[in-house]
Formats: C-alpha cells, sequence, structure tokens
C-alpha cells in the first residue's frame, strides 16, 4: 500500500498528482502488478481532499492500462512499468552523472542545471502525455 | 419539536418552579396560620350572630380583628406585590431570551434546517412556554386569592390597584402580556439583554397606567348626584374636610366602583369653602347637620375624590365592620371621628334600591361618578 | 443530470441596500462546490436563499428542482451549516442528537453516533465548552446525519485554527465519499477550499465571475511571459484574463478552450489561488465582467 501526498501549491491538477505519484512508485518499484490501490475513502480520510478527485485519478490509471477496479474490493494494479528498480539502473545514472559534470564545465551552477532538469523533465513528461 | 423547547426551557422551568414551590410554602405556612386566628375568632362571634354587637365581648372580637387585618398588613402587600411582579419575570426570563437568545447566537439557523417547519417552530416555542407562564401565575394567584380571603372580608377593596391586578383572571392576562411582551421585543431587537430592560420598562409603565388612566374607562361611568339634607346625609357615613372643602363617605353600590367624587358644592354649583363653614368642623354639632340645616346653603354636597368600593358586608362576619380606630389598607386617609356613629346605625348599604338615588337626587354641580359593571 | 441549483436574476435587497442582485448560476450535481467571493459579494444571502430562509425579492431560484420555501419536503433534502456553526451554547452533544433524531424523519442515528465517537467527543459535554472545530463538527453531524441530497455549508472553516480546518474538512470529504452528497461550501478564501473542491464559482458583486471544474479551469489557464506586445498580438483563441507590461516584458494570463498553441513565450499553469485572485482582481476593475460566461453550462 502507498501513501499519496498533495501540493496544492504545484499548479498541477490534483488528480493529476495521484496518477503521477502511482506512476512514479510503480517506476520506483513500490507499487507492482496485483497490489492494491488504498480505497477512495482512505485518500480522501488521509487527505482531505475531494473524493471525485481520486476516483477520477483512478479512472485516470484505468485509462492509461495501470489499474483496474474489482466492484466492492478495490482498485488493483494490473501492469508494472519498472521491472527493475532504480538502483538497477546504474549506467543510467553515471550518464547523468557524465553530463552535469559537463554541465558545470560549461558554467552552470547547481540551480541552473537543476531548472534545466526539471524544464527538460516537464516537456518530455507532456510529450509523452 | 416539543422536545427541543422542552430541553431548552428545562433550565428556566427548575428555576421557575423551585420559585414557585417556595411561594407556595411561603403561603401555605403564613396562610395557615392566619385562617386559624380567623376562624378562631369567628367561632367567638357565632353564639352573639354578630361581631359587631354593642357587647364588651363583642367589642373584643372585633378589635381582635382588627389586631389580625393590621398584623398581616405588610406581609399583605408585598404577596400581592409578588403576584403582580411575576408575569414581569416571566416575560423578562421566559420571554425575552425564547427568540432573541436564538437569533442572538444564530442557532435559528440550526433549529430552521432541521425537517421542521418555522410555523410548528414559532408554534411549539410560544404554545409550551406560554401555556407554563399563564399556569405558573394562575397557581400563584389561586394561592394569593385562598391566602387573602379572610383579610378580603375585613376590609378588602375589591378595585384596589393592587387588589384588582392581583386577583382573578387579571393576574394570567398580565402573564399572557408580558410573555408576549418580551417574545416580541427579543424577536425584534435579537438581542436578549435589551430585550429583558426593556420589557421591565414597558411592563413597569403598564402596570402603573393601566389602572390610573384606563381602567377606570373601561366602563361608562354612572354619575349619581345627592342633595345634602337630612333624609340622605343620615345615609352618608365618614366625614371629611380638607384645608378648603369638605368630603363626604357617599353610599356605592356593591361591586361598583368608585372612580371620583368632587367636593361639596353649593347650591350655586360653587365648592363649598371650609372657611365659609367653620362651625360645621367636627368638633360639636355633626357637620351633616350643620350642613344641611344651614339655610344659607340649601343643597350643599360633600366631596370626596378617591377610588373605592363598598366595605365587605358579606361573609360570615357579616355585621362587622372594623371601626374607625382601625382602617381597612384601601382606606388610608382615616375618617373623621362622628363617620363612624351615623355609619353604624346604618341599615346594609347593599339593600338600598339605588335607581331612586340616581333619579331623585339631582344637584347641580354635585357629582358622584360610579363605575359600575353591575345595571342598576 | 438536473442541475442541483439554478437561479435566474436573483437579488435580495434590504429596503436600499442590495444584499444579493441579478444572480445568475447553474450548479452541477456530484460536486463539492466551491463559491468563493470578497466580503460582501453576495454568498451568505445566496447560500440562504437556497436553503429557504431567506425568501429572494427578485428572480427565480430552484434547488434540487424545486423552490426553497421553507417546506418540510425540501428541508429534508438540504443540509445547512450556517456561518460560525451555531449550535445550542446549554445543551450538550448528546442532546443535539437526540435534537436531530426528534426533528427529522430521515435521521440517521448510527452515522451520527459513529461520527460523534471518531470525533471523540463527550456525549455529555455541553457545546458551550467545545472548542471552535469541535463546534464545527457537531454542526456538521448535524446537517449529515439527516442525509440530505445536497448539503450547504457557508464560511464553515473561516474561524478554525489550520489544523482543525483540515480535520474539517477532512470529515466532510469523508461524508462525501460514503454517501455521494453534493457539497456547496463557501469561502472568501480559496485556500481554504482548493483540495476539496472539484467545482469552483467565483462570485463577485452578485456577478459569476468564473465557473467549471477546478481540473479544466487550471488546464485551461497559463501565465505566459513574453517579449512586449499587445493583447491583439496573442493567437486567436487566447482569452486575456490579466494583462501586465514592463518596458520590455508582457505578462498575461490567458484561458485556452483547447492545448495552449505554441509560441514565443514561456508558459506556465496558475495554481488555483493565483487563478483565482485573477478573477477577482478583474471581477474589481470598474465595467469588467460581462465577457466571462459559465463553462460549466457548457458540458
Amino acid at each position: 500500500m502507498i501513501d499519496f501526498h498533495l501540493d496544492v501549491r504545484s499548479g498541477v491538477a490534483p488528480y493529476q498528482q495521484i496518477v503521477r505519484q502511482v506512476r512514479q512508485a510503480l517506476l520506483l518499484g513500490l507499487l507492482a502488478e496485483g497490489d492494491k490501490l488504498p480505497t477512495v475513502k482512505e485518500v480522501v480520510a488521509k487527505l482531505a481532499i475531494n473524493p471525485n478527485t481520486v476516483s477520477k485519478a483512478y479512472r485516470e490509471l484505468e485509462h492509461l492500462g495501470l489499474a483496474a477496479a474489482k466492484p466492492g474490493v478495490g482498485t488493483f494494479i494490473t501492469r508494472s512499468l519498472g521491472h527493475a528498480s532504480l538502483t538497477e539502473h546504474g549506467p543510467l545514472q553515471q550518464e547523468l552523472r557524465a553530463w552535469m559534470d559537463k554541465a558545470r564545465a560549461a558554467g552552470l551552477t547547481a540551480p541552473g542545471i537543476e531548472a534545466m532538469f526539471q524544464n527538460t523533465l516537464r516537456e518530455s513528461d507532456e510529450e509523452e502525455k | 419539536m416539543i422536545w427541543l423547547t422542552w430541553r431548552q426551557f428545562r433550565p428556566q422551568a427548575v428555576t421557575g418552579l423551585a420559585l414557585l414551590a417556595a411561594a407556595a410554602a411561603l403561603f401555605l405556612v403564613t396562610g395557615s396560620r392566619m385562617h386559624d386566628s380567623y376562624a378562631t375568632a369567628l367561632a367567638g362571634c357565632a353564639p352573639m350572630g354578630a361581631c359587631d354587637g354593642s357587647t364588651a365581648a363583642a367589642r373584643a372580637l372585633g378589635a381582635q380583628l382588627s389586631q389580625l387585618q393590621r398584623s398581616y398588613e405588610l406581609m399583605f402587600m408585598l404577596l400581592q406585590l409578588l403576584v403582580i411582579a411575576v408575569p414581569a419575570v416571566i416575560g423578562i426570563f421566559w420571554g425575552a431570551p425564547l427568540i432573541g437568545r436564538e437569533l442572538e447566537t444564530g442557532t435559528h439557523q440550526l433549529a430552521w434546517n432541521q425537517t421542521v417547519t418555522r410555523t410548528r417552530w414559532l408554534a411549539v416555542k410560544l404554545g409550551v412556554v406560554g401555556v407554563a407562564a399563564i399556569a405558573a401565575t394562575a397557581l400563584l394567584t389561586w394561592l394569593l386569592s385562598w391566602w387573602a380571603g379572610p383579610l378580603d372580608h375585613l376590609g378588602g377593596d375589591r378595585w384596589a390597584a393592587m387588589t384588582f391586578a392581583s386577583r382573578g383572571t387579571v393576574p394570567l392576562g398580565y402573564a399572557a402580556f408580558a410573555f408576549a411582551l418580551g417574545t416580541t421585543l427579543g424577536l425584534l431587537l435579537r438581542r436578549t439583554l435589551p430585550a429583558m430592560a426593556i420589557t421591565l420598562a414597558v411592563f413597569t409603565a403598564v402596570q402603573i397606567l393601566m389602572p390610573a388612566l384606563i381602567r377606570p374607562h373601561l366602563l361608562p361611568s354612572t354619575t349619581t348626584t345627592y342633595p345634602i339634607d337630612q333624609a340622605t346625609t343620615s345615609r352618608f357615613h365618614d366625614f371629611q374636610s380638607t384645608q378648603t372643602d369638605f368630603r363626604f363617605g357617599l353610599p356605592v353600590p356593591k361591586d361598583a366602583w368608585l372612580t371620583s367624587q368632587p367636593p361639596v358644592e353649593n347650591s350655586a354649583g360653587q365648592v363649598a369653602r371650609v372657611a365659609d363653614h367653620l362651625d360645621c368642623l367636627p368638633t360639636g354639632a355633626t357637620p351633616q347637620n350643620c350642613l344641611t340645616s344651614a339655610t344659607a346653603f340649601p343643597g350643599t354636597t360633600c366631596t370626596r375624590r378617591s377610588a373605592t368600593t363598598p366595605r365587605a358586608t358579606t361573609g360570615p362576619c357579616s355585621g362587622w365592620r372594623p371601626d374607625s380606630s382601625s382602617p381597612s389598607p384601601a382606606h388610608s386617609s382615616a375618617p373623621a371621628s362622628g363617620g363612624s356613629d351615623a355609619d353604624r346605625t346604618d341599615p346594609p348599604r347593599n339593600a338600598r334600591p339605588r335607581t331612586s338615588q340616581v333619579t331623585r337626587n339631582i344637584v347641580r354641580g354635585a357629582r358622584l361618578c360610579v363605575s359600575t359593571s353591575a345595571r342598576p | 443530470m438536473t442541475a442541483i441549483l439554478q437561479a435566474h436574476a436573483l437579488g435580495k435587497s434590504y429596503g436600499r441596500r442590495q444584499a444579493l442582485a441579478d444572480c445568475t448560476l447553474e450548479l452541477p450535481p456530484g460536486h463539492v462546490i466551491g463559491l468563493v467571493g470578497p466580503n460582501g459579494a453576495g454568498k451568505t444571502t445566496l447560500l440562504k436563499i437556497a436553503c429557504g430562509m431567506l425568501a429572494p425579492t427578485t428572480g427565480q431560484i430552484e434547488v434540487l428542482g424545486e423552490q426553497p420555501d421553507g417546506a418540510t419536503s425540501q428541508l429534508a433534502r438540504v443540509g445547512y451549516v450556517a456561518q460560525d456553526t451555531p449550535t445550542y451554547a446549554n445543551l450538550s452533544v448528546a442532546d443535539h442528537l437526540t435534537l436531530g433524531a426528534r426533528m427529522n424523519p430521515g435521521w440517521d442515528a448510527k452515522l451520527a453516533q459513529a461520527r460523534i465517537e471518531q470525533l471523540g467527543l463527550q456525549p455529555r459535554q455541553k457545546a458551550g465548552r467545545l472548542s471552535g472545530g469541535q463546534r464545527a463538527q457537531l454542526a456538521l453531524t448535524l446537517a449529515v446525519a439527516k442525509r440530505p441530497e445536497l448539503l450547504i455549508l457557508d464560511e464553515p472553516v473561516a474561524s478554525l485554527d489550520p489544523l482543525a480546518r483540515r480535520d474539517f474538512l477532512r470529515h466532510l470529504m469523508e461524508s462525501v465519499a460514503e454517501q455521494g452528497t453534493s457539497v456547496i461550501l463557501s469561502s472568501h478564501l480559496i485556500s481554504d477550499l482548493e483540495r476539496v473542491c472539484d467545482y469552483l464559482v467565483v462570485l463577485v458583486s452578485s456577478r459569476v465571475r468564473l465557473a467549471g471544474e477546478v481540473d479544466e479551469l487550471l488546464a485551461q489557464h497559463h501565465r505566459i511571459v513574453c517579449a512586449r506586445r499587445q493583447e491583439s498580438d496573442l493567437p486567436a483563441g487566447l482569452i486575456v484574463i490579466s494583462a501586465e507590461h514592463t518596458d520590455r516584458q508582457s505578462t498575461f494570463v490567458v484561458r485556452s478552450e483547447g492545448e495552449l498553441p505554441a509560441g514565443d513565450w514561456s508558459a506556465e499553469h496558475l495554481e488555483l489561488e493565483d487563478l483565482v485572485l485573477t478573477y477577482l482582481e478583474r471581477g474589481a476593475a470598474p465595467g469588467a465582467g460581462a465577457a466571462t460566461r459559465p463553462t460549466g453550462a457548457a458540458r
């Protein structure tokens, strides 16, 4: 079981935040096929958010083929995204590390690197959607 | 809805019941003692037929009853005041907060959004507390009537402001009025405390203005004029003279309320002045004789302005009336000596035909206004 | 799906003072609707009319398909928690539950009992001695346990501390999750409501400035920053909500029905509060507001 959190200041619709957090959990291997997502009521009780938001997020997950609702039982993960956990992506991390070294050499400081990373990530995120 | 009304009203009801119980205890304890003394005195009268006989024993009993009357005078007044004040207390503590507090604290919004219409909400609130208000007052009034029974017989004045306001259905009416007044003020002001204060002020004003200004005009008054001659003055009791004029105690029909009585006037319609009749002051001859016999002033009348009823002439001790040394509380101005003698010899006044007086006795300017509920 | 609330040219005046004027509004069912606006926008008046406590002086209103007139049929269907969540100070918590049970035929005693236990309220405690948060919860329990189809709450969290505020909304949302009640919540602060509302109505001086599902509103609005230019130079289809210019740069808040077209600008989404504030500022400006239309009605 995973917990959700909500950042209302992000400008990202709350239901999208939940979808994103499920995706992330899948990527990180925290969720796997067959796992049960918290019920709408549990999420609502934890986050004090609108149940429609949670339902909408779960519908979105179903639409993406990541989860399926079993009436009267709950919503379950149907597909795993990350077959391996992040630590198993050693080569990727090394590449990122090498890129960061290059960026520093090019004169970028930490905030600059972060901004560029976030921007690129968001763009690719939106493209993927 | 009845449950909520009762639940909200419960603290006030409990306080009210406690006070009522305390008052009832006071009435019962002091009342039973007084009733005992009264019964004992009356028992003494029975063998003599009446208590106002001329024997020494009868006079002793009469004095005993006067003493009884005097010793309870203060308490009598306070208890009457209590019955008069209870409607005000009800208006203040039951009426004013009834809706005022709901509006003040916003709880009407809670009540109005239950599945009960506002009409029902209001009707039940008014009904439950209103009935309680009238019932509490009724009980207290009944207690006072019982308590004061002997004193009313001895020298009660049915029409005196305090007596009238504390007997029969009058306090019930005032209770309903005070409750409605408090409730309405609470509703309009939407604040409990100001509503309470204004309820008290308005109720007090009404209690003062009502007997003074309004009650005398509720029924049309009857005016009766008496010539002062040998035939009529024998029926007058009491004689009074102020600094400037004369007044007689005129006969008043039973259940009638004497609302006004101008001073004695002469045949020219002018007030007979004391200065012109110094010889009539009760030093020697009785003033009645003096005024009537004076050939210079035929047709004068005597005047007293007060509200009074005939003294009690019914009851177990019907023959007895307090003598001039023990005036009834309502009859506060002491009658001059000489009045009582004429009084004693009177036949019971209520036996006198009224109509004949009205038609016979017309003297210009002299007026006796009698407001009465019974047609002559 | 019929609207839970439909108002047409609704107005209420007290003598010369207009508390609500010419308010036209249509709210879809199944939502938690946030009614946001500055103080004096007419929120409370609108909500009081909706639950039948006030009669409008002009216009028509229908709530759940009926005119709210204080009749029991309507009272049973609409729950209302007034501003400052009034409760009877000298009645206990248990008394309040009895009150609810005696005055509502559809009272759900089990639900009420469970909620009181969950809240940890002592049944014998007087309501006057409860904290603001607890009192609000008690008032909410009363409104929820009569099982209304529509729950109206007027500034329910305005006077609560942040923790009590979160707690109150959590319980409210749980009730919504359990019973599927439609909810209308008002506040002068969007931050009170942004977690819980999925539908938003912005009301400024009786006029609806913005209405729609929160997700859509967030998706439709962008703040774009670009080299200084006129509004008319922006592509057609973009509705400019606000514009600010410096000597070199222009910042627009724009609304687009579909995807934001690509352009030589940097675009970002607005958070809900900024979005609402933009509309409030615009609404406050003289002569503004005529161009907006409620998007909720379009679906």
